[in-house]
């Protein structure tokens, strides 16, 4: 799944520097909301902070 | 003859967009030569860095442009999320930490600075004089440089974690362990 979050923003930087710049930040908007949803589900273990 | 000035901005953004593909490159010796596998949140940062990337590579190629410098600041401020987790994750005393510290901090501590860093650079202003525009070669090498490093980082990503997650604690390669 990170690999996939990696292989959307190559292809957001090579559309985007080829040219197209509407679809390099829509690609790279997919591959952002993306990290989000993943991070969430990364974010499991509790923190050991006591106050 | 005037002698015209490189457009700060311009190289502002050329040396920011340097300055990640070396990150990128000392993430990758610690991971090779120092066979430190990076964890979840680590690759996280590793794509937060990228997505700051992105916001300098459009500023190159297209000029300085108020939306690429918000996407540079949305990058950062995802990776200052993660990084920041990562270091409360470790901030109290027998939590242990994860990976070997480069020059005293671990590399989740200087990822953290590094984005803080670059919300606080966004601020410099931009000149008014006249300037000339950065050699071609330089801004196709550095952009090139940067869309090899992450397209690198996604075939590297998929031998060590697969198709799926990757283990908080990877000890081995995904690819090797089948």
């Amino acid at each position: 799944m990170t690999s996939l979050l990696f292989l959307l923003m190559a292809i957001a930087m090579v559309l985007a520097w080829r040219g197209n710049r509407r679809a390099g930040v829509a690609v790279f908007a997919l591959a952002a909301l993306l990290s989000v949803v993943w991070f969430n589900h990364h974010v499991t273990d509790p923190l050991d902070l006591d106050f | 003859m005037s002698r015209q000035r490189f457009d700060s901005a311009e190289l502002l953004n050329a040396a920011g967009l340097a300055g990640l593909v070396v990150v990128l490159l000392v993430a990758y010796t610690d991971q090779f030569a120092g066979h430190d596998l990076p964890c979840p949140l680590c690759l996280l940062q590793r794509v937060a860095i990228v997505g700051v990337a992105f916001g300098l590579l459009l500023n190159l190629r297209y000029g300085p442009q108020p939306s690429s410098y918000g996407i540079m600041l949305l990058a950062a401020l995802f990776g200052m999320a993660v990084a920041g987790r990562q270091v409360l994750l470790h901030i109290a005393p027998g939590t242990g930490s994860y990976g070997a510290p480069l020059l005293g901090l671990h590399l989740y501590s200087w990822s953290f600075l590094l984005f803080v860093a670059t919300a606080i650079l966004l601020l410099l202003p931009r000149p008014t004089s006249p300037v000339r525009p950065l050699p071609r070669e330089l801004q196709y090498g550095l952009a090139w440089a940067a869309i090899s490093l992450t397209a690198l980082n996604a075939v590297t990503t998929f031998l060590q974690c697969g198709p799926l997650e990757c283990p908080d604690n990877p000890a081995n390669y995904w690819v090797f362990a089948r």
